[in-house]
């Protein structure tokens, strides 16, 4: 069990964005990662949606998980967690439609960048990787931690991308051999960014 | 094409210079360097400035750390000459610059195969997957030495300035520290540019240092001690500076200094890793391009051009 004081909760998001980085330390939503980190504002529009999908579906799958799914709910006294997967990943369908709507809204040109990605948001691993950790019964988050944790996971994939893109642009100058451009110096250039992140391992953790 | 490199005696010349210190041909003008010879300059830098540190390392270790540089410089010299003959490119070179680097954050005592493997790692992942010397955006350097870190924690312990701490009488860390600052202003007066990072490092190392001294949480008797332990001063006045992979302009070294000083000492106080500048500056290298990009408003980088 966590604590919940403030410092606690400041300890979640630090540790959420830079040791237990949810791209760099368990490699979900690379599809994403690689696909959209070609131009840097490009790369923080999909970063900035996925920190809000991630914030916000997580929030709504909290209250829905203690509120319906598990036993002895106050909603619902069956024991209906062997339907988590499907009821965490069709709150997030849904939420990323609605997401979608509002981005095709007010920012058309983003929208058209993004193009297949944006829905495909729904199956992005990282968002259904926090919601399904933020359930994990060994750590028992409440709902203060659950937020910190899930604004922190969408922080830390949203400044691991940014750099991404920022070292993609560097990129177009160096002289990389044939074979590895495009995909293969993305997947390299990802490990060593991970290896660099490895030197905060310990200073916080959950 | 090995026929051809090896035709007479002027071509090996020519790759034995290149391997050495790079003859700054090869690298194409980077948006981050002012000129393609900015490379070049940083390497016979280097290779100047980290002499007295070399020095000093063979007297108190001996023939070990030459074994280990000669070590090292095959394996970084294997891995570019293969890449040049597949390639069939020149070679970018530096081999010797980055030996010696590399040799001065290990610990003296680790078995020889380590600092080959570590070496072309470094050579093979940090330099020639991106083109070669000059191309580089982390430094080969660290990385060699972050994956020997990593992949054998308990032997990479310390690193040579660590081990001086230890079972050497006091004044050896401060000969240690007192030629690394002859380094450093050797670097400075070479590239003059090379102050702000400096200065931004120190500062924040200084900064952060004071105030966790305050808070009671430094873990030191001093926010100096900070400044001088295992390869601090090291990293920050040879590693920190590689013109590949740190900003261009002033103020983008400044900014690029401060986070590497903050980091790397919030990280010696917090992280399960001493050797914290070397992953700090790696995180500094990250950043590097976003730090260019903010910083340099008019060039072809920036944010504006859609």
């Amino acid at each position: 069990m966590m604590d919940s004081s403030v410092g606690g909760v400041a300890v979640i998001l630090l540790a959420a964005i830079l040791t237990n980085n949810i791209l760099l330390s368990k490699f979900l939503g690379m599809c994403s990662f690689i696909a959209i980190s070609r131009d840097l504002r490009t790369a923080w529009g999909m970063g900035v949606a996925v920190t809000l999908v991630t914030f916000t579906t997580a929030l709504l799958n909290y209250g829905i998980y203690y509120g319906v799914l598990v036993k002895d709910a106050p909603l619902c006294g069956a024991d209906l967690t062997y339907l988590t997967f499907l009821v965490l990943i069709m709150v997030i369908a849904g939420f990323v439609q609605l997401v979608e709507m509002v981005i095709e809204r007010f920012s058309p040109v983003l929208y058209y960048k993004l193009g297949i990605f944006l829905p495909l948001i729904t199956v992005n691993c990282a968002i259904l990787g926090v919601n399904l950790l933020m359930i994990d019964s060994d750590r028992q988050f409440n709902l203060v931690q659950t937020a910190a944790y899930a604004l922190g996971s969408g922080m830390g994939w949203l400044l691991a991308i940014c750099l991404m893109a920022g070292l993609r642009k560097r990129l177009e100058y160096a002289d990389v051999p044939k074979p590895l451009q495009g995909l293969g110096i993305t997947l390299l250039i990802t490990g060593l960014m991970a290896m660099a992140f490895m030197g905060f391992a310990g200073m916080v953790d959950i | 094409m090995a026929t051809e490199i090896i035709e007479n005696n002027n071509m090996i010349l020519q790759v034995l210079k290149r391997l050495a210190v790079s003859d700054g041909e090869r690298q194409a003008p980077t948006p981050n360097l002012p000129g393609g010879k900015d490379m070049q300059r940083y390497l016979i830098a280097a290779m100047v400035a980290a002499l007295p540190c070399f020095a000093v390392a063979v007297y108190y270790f001996g023939s070990r750390i030459l074994a280990m540089t000669a070590v090292a410089f095959f394996a970084i010299a294997a891995v570019e000459v293969a890449f040049g003959l597949v390639r069939g490119k020149p070679i970018g070179g530096g081999a010797l610059v980055f030996a010696i680097l590399l040799v001065l954050i290990l610990p003296p005592e680790i078995p020889l195969w380590m600092v080959a493997i570590g070496a072309a790692f470094g050579a093979f992942f940090g330099k020639e997957v991106f083109g070669g010397t000059g191309h580089h955006l982390f430094s080969p350097v660290l990385l060699a030495k972050g994956f020997l870190m990593f992949s054998y924690p308990l032997v990479i312990k310390g690193s040579y300035f660590g081990s001086m701490l230890d079972f050497n009488p006091p004044e050896a860390w401060m000969i240690c520290a007192g030629v690394t600052l002859l380094g450093a202003v050797a670097m400075i007066i070479i590239q003059p540019a090379n102050v702000l990072t400096l200065a931004g490092i120190f500062f924040a190392a200084g900064c952060f240092g004071w105030g966790l001294g305050v808070a009671g949480r430094l873990g030191f008797e001093s926010p100096i001690q900070v400044l001088v332990v295992d390869g601090f001063l090291y990293g920050a006045c040879f590693l920190a500076c590689d013109p590949s992979c740190s900003p261009g302009n002033g103020i983008g070294k400044l900014i690029y200094g401060v986070l590497i000083g903050s980091i790397a000492v919030l990280m010696r106080c917090f992280s399960n890793y001493s050797e914290a500048i070397m992953s700090a500056i790696l995180i500094g290298n990250l950043f590097t391009p976003i730090i260019n990009i903010v910083t340099q408003k008019d060039e072809g980088l920036s944010l504006e051009k859609e």
